[in-house]
């Protein structure tokens, strides 16, 4: 494997996941490097700076949203959280801290591969600089410098909520953005009890973006944390 | 000592006092006897009127009205001129008997007064150092029973017999005691009228052939606890009104105690819920970690060995992708076993907010399409719902258990429906698909533990899913049904619609 490949950093206590997740990342050509606690997860991202971070949140030093919050300090590098069902509080303070994106134990090598391809894919995108203003998805075009949104050549007209919204979405392809995130950026910190807002708008931008409202393919639902907006189905 | 010797020994007492007033006028007259040369007449008249003076302090007043009559009739016979002559009639004599008689009756107004005071604060001393002690037993009583043994020893130092009923959880009223009812209690209806309009029901004073039966509401600081129910020892006459009061104050004690007792109660219940919901949640985490730690591990690397397709033999590879279906359905029972019994606690928070169902329907398609790739689901939600108020968590298993049932109980190719409207107050949500429906005579069980549409059947399963569907849109406080419809099975389900909270809607541009 080339020096230039990307290497992946993977914080797992449980030896038998590290293997096999290790191996999936090489088979992406990927180099690995491998801590199997937050203490050394955090040495090892200083000193190796990787490309991409694999935490799981139950570590036996200390708590895996800990080791996030730190590396967010002073690293962008993209960060998948390893998490377990019913945990939904847990992620919302992982990706909260600054994670990117997670998956729910166990998983299969198919998913673990798709999503460390959409974050090798994004910090790929972060070093080449801007990805620009103009945006495509299914058959919608985004014009951000000149705040047009056309859908199969129409112009779309939406209101300052509904844009903000998209530019939220738009500009954090494949990224989980949490609820209070959302909020945070659309409407303000002030507004953390507008939940229901953020769903009614999102609604509204499906209705108005989605070929087919009642199964968006782009504007996705992550139950119970957030929304994630995909750029290719 | 009974009754009658206590009559006895005062009526043998009040003779005694008698005699002893002849024998104080006696002793006067012999004192002044020999001395009656030397000694004026007012000086010797003062003489019997102390003799009157000290029968009246001692004695009481009949024996000093006697005294003061007899001094008179001494000092006219054996001193007064003419000596041994008895003659009453004259003006001075009817003035030193009236002056006699008052000293007499006055001193023992005075003394008779002072002593029914001095006994009067007896009493009051009595009475108060009973309740004391009935307060001191009540307050350190452990349990209703010990209440109840404290207001009948105090009762029963006034000659009276009583129970304490005690207000059950269910609102009746419980005997504390047990032991022998009382005579008349439960006919009387009189403790219910006591407890129900919280007032005292005593006796009628001018019905003296009428129950003898009084009952004090217990009034503590929350609600009525129960009530104290008195009447009077056999033989002991009727209750005093002037009992009442003291009564009243025994009631209110013995509902302090039940207040208390209550609140001690309920606090270690509390206690021992916090420490048994802590115990569970510890273990159910701990069980979860534990489990799910090895199947994620088996999971992942059945499915690494069974990508290798170009490298393993086919057969291998078959057998790599079996341990990874059967660790993920183990999995999947895992959850559900773990989903049940959080559900099953009482303490676990529903983390409900307010959202279009519409939401939760596309991600549960989403998640139960790509599970089962050949399925395909129509959908049919009524335009216009209201925000629902949910945990989208829970009902996205709802509805992802629902499809996949649906799923699997339908031939290959067979229709499947999601459909949601809104009915009065509820919104109404129903998965149908056209397969050979639900067994007759089974639907109404199939939402319990363990029970499964076709026993034995090749079809994966449990039969949790049903039973945690239910316990979710019951925890909502909605309801779930199931009904076969021409030629498919349905599940049909309920979520309240709430009065959502108001959304502004910018204008179009």
């Amino acid at each position: 494997m080339s020096p230039q490949s990307p290497l992946a950093l993977v914080v797992e206590d449980e030896p038998q996941i590290r293997r096999f997740v290790c191996g999936q990342l090489r088979d992406e050509s990927c180099r690995t490097s491998e801590a199997a606690s937050v203490a050394q997860g955090l040495d090892l991202a200083a000193s190796e700076r990787p490309d991409l971070v694999i935490v799981d949140l139950g570590l036996p030093d200390r708590d895996g949203v800990d080791f996030i919050r730190e590396l967010r300090v002073w690293s962008a590098v993209p960060v998948l959280v390893l998490s377990a069902r019913a945990d939904e509080p847990e992620k919302i303070a992982a990706l909260d801290a600054g994670a990117d994106d997670y998956l729910t134990k166990p998983f299969g090598i198919g998913e673990l591969r798709a999503r460390v391809r959409a974050l090798l894919r994004r910090s790929q995108m972060q070093g080449d600089g801007d990805a620009g203003a103009l945006h495509a998805f299914g058959d919608v075009e985004v014009d951000l410098a000149r705040h047009i949104v056309r859908r199969a050549g129409a112009e779309v007209h939406l209101t300052p909520v509904e844009y903000n919204l998209l530019v939220q979405l738009l500009t954090n392809p494949g990224r989980v953005l949490t609820h209070h995130r959302l909020i945070d950026k659309v409407w303000g910190p002030a507004s953390r009890e507008k939940g229901h807002y953020l769903r009614v708008y999102v609604g509204r931008l499906r209705q108005k973006l989605e070929a087919d409202p009642g199964r968006p393919r782009h504007i996705l639902t992550e139950t119970g944390v957030g929304y994630r907006f995909r750029l290719q189905p | 000592m009974s009754f009658t010797v206590a009559l006895q020994s005062a009526s043998t007492r009040r003779v005694a006092n008698y005699l002893a007033a002849v024998a104080a006028c006696g002793m006067a007259a012999a004192v002044a006897f020999p001395l009656r040369d030397r000694l004026d007449l007012p000086d010797i008249v003062m003489l019997f009127l102390l003799a009157v003076f000290l029968v009246a302090t001692f004695l009481g007043r009949g024996p000093a009205v006697a005294a003061s009559f007899l001094s008179v009739a001494l000092f006219d016979y054996y001193f007064d001129t003419p000596h041994h002559v008895l003659f009453l009639g004259d003006a001075e004599h009817v003035l030193t008997v009236v002056i006699m008689l008052a000293v007499g009756l006055v001193t023992a107004h005075l003394v008779s007064r002072s002593a029914a005071k001095a006994d009067a604060a007896r009493a009051r001393e009595r009475e108060t150092r009973q309740l004391y002690e009935a307060a001191r037993d009540m307050a350190g009583a452990h349990d209703v029973t010990q209440v109840g043994e404290a207001a009948r020893r105090y009762l029963g130092n006034h000659g009276l017999g009583g129970k304490l009923l005690v207000a059950s959880g269910d609102d009746r009223l419980v005997d504390s005691l047990g032991g022998p009812g009382m005579p008349g209690l439960s006919g009387s209806g009189c403790a219910e009228a006591a407890y129900r309009g919280n007032a005292a029901v005593v006796p009628d004073p001018r019905d003296q052939a009428g129950a003898a039966l009084a009952c004090f509401p217990l009034r503590a600081p929350t609600r009525v606890r129960g009530v104290l129910a008195v009447s009077p020892l056999e033989g002991r006459g009727r209750l005093g009104e002037e009992q009442h009061e003291a009564l009243k104050a025994l009631a209110s004690l013995a509902a302090l105690a039940l207040e208390r007792l209550h609140y001690a109660d309920a606090a270690t219940k509390a206690e021992l819920m916090v420490a048994d919901e802590r115990l569970r949640t510890s273990v159910l985490s701990s069980l979860s970690h534990d489990l799910r730690t090895p199947l994620t591990t088996l999971v992942g690397l059945a499915d690494s060995l069974a990508e290798r397709r170009q490298t393993l033999p086919a057969d291998a590879a078959d057998v790599a992708a079996a341990i990874r279906d059967q660790a993920r359905a183990m999995h999947k029972l895992l959850c559900d076993l773990l989903d049940m019994a959080r559900l099953k606690s009482a303490s676990t928070p529903l983390r409900r907010e307010w959202q279009p169902f519409e939401d939760v329907v596309g991600s549960s398609l989403r998640l139960a399409e790509s599970a089962a790739p050949d399925r395909r689901v129509t959908t049919d939600l009524a335009p216009g719902l209201p925000l629902i108020f949910f945990d989208a968590v829970l009902i996205e298993r709802v509805l992802c258990n629902l499809l996949d049932n649906a799923f699997k109980y339908a031939r290959p190719g067979a229709r499947i429906s999601l459909a949601a409207r809104q009915s009065s107050a509820d919104l109404e949500v129903s998965v149908c698909n056209d397969g050979s429906g639900f067994p007759e005579g089974r639907i109404a069980s199939m939402f319990d533990l363990f029970v499964r549409g076709a026993n034995e059947s090749s079809i994966p399963g449990a039969g949790l899913g049903l039973a945690i569907c239910k316990a979710i849109v019951e925890a909502h406080g909605g309801s779930i049904g199931a009904e076969n419809r021409g030629g498919g099975a349905c599940v049909r389900f309920t979520l309240p619609c709430l009065t959502p909270p108001p959304v502004a809607i910018e204008e179009e541009p």
